[in-house]
């Protein structure tokens, strides 16, 4: 038991303490003073700035895309649809961990950890952009749950067969609202396919509604007449052309002449749509087929002649004498082997190539006639084919303002010189013998289907070029001219076929090139009652001199493949088939 | 002498049952039982804050408990769960008699050392350098806290009036406060070493230190801060950033870091009486960490001036509170221990809404009693379990000596005296009677 007085600490505590309640309270209301200063009206700058700023966190606008329309063949084997892909971005600054994300994310994107680490560990940046990604890499993210991360849904076009049909297909550029086709179907039909883009407010507050986006509709997916296969054929023997002949790059074309559908557009060299931005060439973007114009040569004296027996200035039994020269304002035109063939009639024009004996034809129709029939066959004049950008090519006439026809042209334009066109141009020109004088529409699409509608386009009808009995008789001289004088070179056993082959000058603003040809063949089979039409053509090929060489080979190998694709049975079959009733020559 | 006010009604409930049982024989029902010996008040006002917590922590997180576990209430059971074990937590602490911490205190202080050491040894491969303790549960810098109070409150009690002295006072301080701060400041963790300095700078004034020394303790500081804040951007790079931003935000709010101008939105949109519980837009999105450090913006937001301005009122209650448990308590350990939890707990609270008020730069401190988390929610209920002790201590000093002036009378209870009260009881007994 001490008797001792309190030690002073305790005194010292006691007083001081009640500083302790006096701090507090004194602290307490600072802080609420403060609280009720925010309720006191602020500058006018800052209540905007701060309402900006809650209308801002209260939700996102997104831009949402319904889906472009899809592109099929005619199969419905798909040429172009969409990928969905994430832009991954991610805020440094609210980032918890930022070596832990970082070996996460280097896993998930298959970056460099290190790299990737540095990116994130910059404290003061909002927002960094990590890369694109699919649906895949987009889950295993998501599944992280990390809140720093933002990611925003891409739609990205996607070819699943790469190179094949790029040109006739065209590509999308842009993303969003900038999205956009180009060339080809893509382009023409930009409006068809386009989804809607739009924007859509997601409120970050649970309780509110998502907006009913059921409205809106995705762009109308096409089918074209493409057949994949046929396409694949033709790109295949026209790169393997390609090689063997030394050319430097060519087309095909493989139509049906009874409906004009295009079954194969091919051109060489080509690009993947997948990689357009990578094309350094922008000319490869173009689709030769319709937008190259070239001078057709001897391929041309079909319509020339058939031009001749419409209007009634030859039949069967017109004949000539060929001296080997035809001469028009003060210009000699020679045969392409410079012989003088004597007496020949129109068939023999064709199987021979007889320069002098279209031009002979021409003069006796005269410039109205023959440049009148031309347009009919549609020379000079788009074909009206559903893609993008086709060209019209030139052919002058006498009734050009311009005046810059002379009596020459008809000479050459006889013969497929002076005159330029489009390779789909001549085809469908060719198309009108094939197909009894009536020239049908080029089409590459064949049905619309947007939503729940399709829309189915119907074989239209262009222009009767010739009458029926005109075009079977020059189907019967191009055949001779495929029997007759090609040493068989563009025949397929046990089918009829009639052809024509063009070995064609290239021309520049310069003159003529020398040495350098552009080689072509057209035709169609079976001669007697024709299913599908072909143009080859093939640019400054090295490993011959005429088109007999070396286009008419290639035909021949196309054909061969190609009737087994389309299930076209050989004559025999064919004759005997038709002639128990059975139907023969639906497109499949 | 001592004029020491009289125990206030606080103490009268603890005599009740003494008077009520006062003429009965027997010695037990003298005894005050745990229950009875607990401060109702502040357990009350903590099981209000608590309450508010579980609330807010609902109101902030059913949205992602949702996304996340398919279940609104998962995240704040979780809290639940954390709130339980804090009241066991503190129960075990208010049982143990306040000095064995006293006796203890070295070697917790020694652990505590060592627990920053070890963390920043094994803390080392990973960002949160604290999960190299206990399964990620266990912050040795939250128990630093803790540990720090309790052994300034047996070091600064023992000391007596030494404390003005400046080998005995001003410099084992510094040297003790130092070694954790520098500590603390390596992981680093800028809040909780604030928090440790201001709290042990309080009990240093309180215990009895020349104003003089405090003086130099301020001065120092400042002129520490000011040169070693090269270093500081070193160490931590954000908190450069973070100063600065709070610079031009005083003057300007839309120029203010984003985190307080998004918590400077919610209380002006919040208004005078809020926009309603569970109707705050900004702690969906604007917010960072609405449910820990930013819950006050949102209790802004949603309750108002009105409900922030009430709980603000409820920590200073508790304040009160504390300070009043620590007047009454029967020596300076236990005045100090009282006062520095009370200290603490309030300056972690001022400290958070300063920070959300756009007052102070941000730190990363969780609202006591209120935010979302495990180990400060524990560690601070292991503060309340300190106070509890303090005040239980009282209880018994008070209710012996009630007992001793009656033994002339009735003899009884020795056993039980001697047994549960040892020396310290004695002389505050004698100058009880003398009184």
């Amino acid at each position: 038991m001490q008797d001792a007085s309190p030690p002073p600490q305790e005194q010292i505590i006691r007083q001081r303490m009640s500083m302790v309640t006096i701090g507090t309270i004194v602290i307490a209301i600072i802080l609420i003073i403060r609280l009720m200063w925010f309720q006191f009206p602020q500058s006018p700058r800052v209540v905007a700035e701060f309402a900006v700023q809650r209308r801002a966190a209260a939700g996102t606008t997104q831009i949402v895309e319904t889906g472009r329309g899809h592109i099929y063949d005619r199969n419905g084997n798909p040429l172009a649809v969409n990928r969905i892909q994430y832009r991954v971005f991610i805020s440094p600054n609210i980032l918890a961990n930022p070596e832990r994300t970082a070996a996460d994310l280097a896993r998930i994107l298959q970056r460099d950890e290190l790299e990737l680490f540095n990116q994130l560990r910059n404290r003061a940046s909002m927002s960094e952009f990590l890369g694109v990604v699919d649906a895949e890499a987009w889950r295993q993210i998501r599944d992280l749950n990390l809140l720093a991360v933002e990611m925003t849904r891409l739609q990205r076009r996607d070819y699943p067969q790469g190179s094949l049909g790029s040109q006739v297909i065209g590509f999308v550029s842009g993303i969003g609202d900038e999205s956009r086709g180009n060339y080809g179907v893509e382009g023409y039909y930009q409006a068809q396919l386009a989804g809607q883009v739009f924007e859509q407010e997601v409120s970050n507050i649970p309780f509110n509604l998502p907006e009913d986006l059921s409205v809106f509709e995705g762009g109308a997916d096409l089918v074209l007449t493409l057949d994949r296969d046929v396409q694949f054929l033709a790109e295949s023997e026209l790169q393997r052309a390609i090689t063997e002949t030394g050319a430097q790059g060519g087309t095909i074309i493989i139509m049906n002449p009874r409906n004009g559908d295009v079954l194969g557009m091919a051109s060489y060299p080509t690009y993947d749509p997948n990689f357009f931005f990578a094309v350094e060439n922008p000319a490869l973007l173009r689709n030769p087929a319709i937008m190259n114009v070239y001078e057709p040569g001897s391929v041309f004296k079909v319509l020339t002649v058939a031009a001749g027996i419409e209007t009634g200035v030859i039949d069967a039994d017109w004949m000539y004498n060929d001296q080997g020269v035809f001469e028009v304002s003060g210009q000699q035109i020679y045969n392409w082997d410079r012989r003088a063939y004597g007496p020949a009639n129109a068939e023999r024009v064709l199987v021979d190539s007889l320069n002098v004996g279209v031009a002979t034809i021409a003069r006796e129709m005269g410039p109205e006639l023959f440049y009148g029939m031309m347009n009919r066959f549609g020379i000079g004049q788009p074909t009206r084919i559903d893609l993008q950008g086709e060209e019209r090519g030139i052919m002058r006439t006498p009734n050009d303002l311009s005046g810059e026809w002379s009596e020459s042209d008809l000479a050459t334009n006889s013969f497929g010189q002076g005159l330029s066109l489009t390779p789909l141009q001549m085809l469908t020109a060719v198309n009108a013998i094939a197909n009894d004088g009536l020239i049908m529409q080029p089409r590459i699409v064949y049905q619309i289907i947007d939503g729940d509608q399709i829309i189915t386009s119907n074989p239209e009808p262009m222009r009767q070029a010739i009458s029926a009995q005109t075009a079977g008789m020059v189907r019967d001289m191009m055949v001779a001219v495929v029997e007759g004088d090609l040493d068989n070179r563009a025949r397929v056993p046990g089918y009829s076929i009639a052809g024509k082959t063009g070995t064609a000058e290239i021309s520049t603003p310069l003159g003529y090139e020398s040495n350098a040809w552009i080689m072509s063949f057209v035709g169609f089979l079976p001669a007697d009652d024709p299913q599908v039409s072909i143009l080859i053509k093939l640019d400054r090929p090295t490993s011959g001199r005429w088109a007999s060489e070396v286009a008419a080979p290639v035909f021949s190998r196309l054909v061969s493949r190609l009737v087994i694709l389309l299930e076209i049975p050989n004559d025999d079959i064919r004759r005997a088939l038709t002639e128990s009733g059975v139907a023969v020559g639906e497109q499949k | 002498m001592t004029d020491r006010p009289l125990p206030p009604q606080f103490i009268d409930e603890a005599y009740q049952p003494a008077e009520r049982t006062a003429p009965r024989p027997r010695a037990d029902a003298q005894k005050l039982t745990f229950w009875a010996s607990l401060d109702k008040t502040t357990l009350f006002f903590t099981g209000l804050l608590l309450s508010i917590g579980v609330m807010m922590v609902f109101s902030t997180t059913f949205d992602w408990s949702l996304q996340d576990y398919d279940n609104e209430v998962t995240i704040t059971m979780m809290h639940v769960r954390n709130v339980l074990i804090g009241i066991v937590v503190m129960l075990l602490f208010a049982r143990v008699e306040p000095q064995w911490f006293q006796r203890l205190s070295l070697l917790i202080m020694m652990s505590a050392v060592s627990f920053l050491i070890a963390v920043l040894l094994f803390g080392d491969d990973t960002f949160g350098a604290r999960r190299a303790l206990i399964d990620g549960r266990f912050q040795p810098g939250e128990f630093a806290e803790l540990a720090t109070i309790i052994y300034l409150a047996a070091w600064l009690g023992s000391k007596k009036t030494n404390v003005r002295s400046f080998t005995g006072g001003l410099l084992p301080f510094t040297v003790i406060v130092l070694v954790v701060i520098t500590l603390l400041l390596l992981q680093p963790d800028l809040s909780v070493a604030m928090t440790v300095f201001i709290t042990a700078a309080a009990m240093f004034f309180l215990a009895g230190a020349d104003l003089r020394q405090i003086g130099v303790v301020i001065i120092a500081v400042l002129f520490t801060g000011l040169t070693m804040f090269p270093v500081l951007q070193n160490i931590a790079p954000y908190a450069t950033y973070r100063v600065e931003s709070w610079v031009v935000g005083l003057g300007d709010l839309t120029q203010a870091s984003y985190h307080t101008q998004q918590a400077a939105i919610a209380f002006s949109y919040g208004g005078w009486t809020g926009v309603g519980l569970g109707e705050s837009q900004a702690k969906f999105r604007a917010l960072p960490a609405p449910h820990t450090d930013s819950i006050f913006a949102v209790i802004g937001e949603e309750l108002g001036v009105l409900g922030a301005g009430i709980l603000i009122a409820l920590y200073v209650v508790l304040c009160i509170r504390g300070v009043q448990i620590s007047q009454q308590a029967i020596n300076t350990y236990s005045m100090l221990l009282a006062i520095g939890v009370t200290v603490w707990v309030i300056i972690r609270a001022a400290l958070n809404i300063a920070v959300m008020t756009g007052l102070i730069p941000p730190t990363g401190l969780p609202l006591p009693f209120i935010s979302y988390g495990g180990s400060s929610l524990v560690v601070m209920m292991a503060g309340i379990g300190l106070l509890l002790g303090v005040h239980r201590q009282t209880l018994r000093h008070q209710n012996t000596t009630e007992r001793r002036q009656t033994v002339a009378n009735y003899d009884r209870s020795r056993r039980n005296r001697r047994a549960r009260l040892p020396r310290a009881g004695n002389r505050r007994s004698d100058e009880q009677t003398i009184s």
